[in-house]
């Protein structure tokens, strides 16, 4: 397994070219939400709007109606529960492109219950025209902006920083609503995500070597969840499903 | 899995309706059993097998140092 490093700023400074019409917002965390770099190559195309999370979304959906490309970037945490009135009204019901890049998802983040964002995809499923992804690792940092460009609407992204590991390969990229099957088997259906994709590969490693057979899926689309790969794996298991999750077990992946 | 009319069991694996205190991402997913071992105790629920796994036989648990803001 290879640790990447940065792999959102080189990917983000990768698709700024691509697109110029991107802009990118932030509340005080540039730095630690990997836009420096594109900060500092981009100056005009960079707004540092202080510690004002709800005032960058409605601006990010004024300039999605000029025509921009918004993305938002700081803490996961400050991006679903101290703005969800503005992402409701300004961005999710007129059904705008704007993209939130959230850091730090869930339990990583040392900075306790204020920064923890576990219950952001909870309630953000219930959020209409919204798409949510949950990074599990290098590659799918290097391929969520292009599906979220593709989504075309407003998309929410658990985004993973600094030494990320690479598990699925680069020249795979992550796909819309699609699963990844990381082992087949029958005897017990699992479905990981996030972080918890490197727990669940410590796990089945072992219970493999004790003869259970495990249909292992990763899976990163959670808005919409209606892929057919997860259907499938859950009808074919003997036993059951185990889901693990960064996150509340009410309201995400289980 | 109800919509699709598939009757399973579901083992849960995640934050068990509740906050988190601060502390490293390897000391948490261990104190709220967001780890492997938590998942495989899933396993031997939904199989009703025992499999004797202990945690030295797992692979060891990648260092990540969390302290930047």
């Amino acid at each position: 397994m290879k640790l990447e490093s940065n792999t959102h700023s080189k990917n983000i400074m990768r698709f700024a070219k691509e697109h110029p019409e991107t802009v990118v917002l932030s509340a005080d965390l540039g730095t630690s939400c990997e836009v420096k770099e594109f900060a500092k190559v981009y100056p005009d195309r960079y707004f540092s709007m202080g510690i004002a999370e709800q005032n960058m979304c409605s601006w990010a959906a004024g300039l999605a109606r000029e025509g921009f490309y918004p993305m938002l970037h700081t803490f996961a945490v400050f991006l679903y529960r101290r703005i969800l009135d503005q992402i409701e009204m300004s961005v999710a019901y007129p059904n705008l492109p704007v993209v939130f890049v959230g850091f730090v998802p869930g339990i990583t983040t040392p900075g306790g219950v204020s920064h923890q964002s576990t219950n952001d995809i909870g309630v953000l499923r219930t959020v209409p025209n919204m798409a949510v992804f949950d990074i599990g690792d290098a590659t799918e940092i290097e391929g969520v902006l292009d599906l979220a460009h593709a989504f075309n609407g407003p998309v929410y992204i658990r985004m993973l920083r600094k030494d990320v590991p690479r598990f699925f390969p680069a020249d795979e990229p992550m796909r819309f609503n699609h699963a990844r099957v990381l082992s087949e088997g029958n005897d017990i259906t699992l479905l990981s995500s996030s972080i918890c994709t490197e727990e669940a590969l410590r796990a089945t490693a072992a219970l493999k070597a004790k003869g259970l057979s495990i249909q292992h899926l990763h899976v990163s689309t959670l808005k919409p969840f209606t892929d057919p790969t997860v259907v499938d794996a859950c009808e074919k298991s003997k036993y059951g499903v185990i889901t693990i999750e960064n996150h509340s077990v009410v309201g995400g992946l289980g | 899995m109800a919509e699709n009319g598939i009757g399973k069991k579901l083992f849960k694996v995640g934050l068990q309706d509740t906050y988190a205190h601060g502390a490293s991402k390897m000391y948490l997913l261990k104190k709220y059993g967001l780890d492997a071992m938590t998942l495989i105790d899933g396993a031997q629920k939904l199989t009703g097998e025992s499999f004797g796994i202990g945690e030295h036989e797992l692979k060891e648990i990648r260092f990540e140092d969390f302290t930047a803001v």
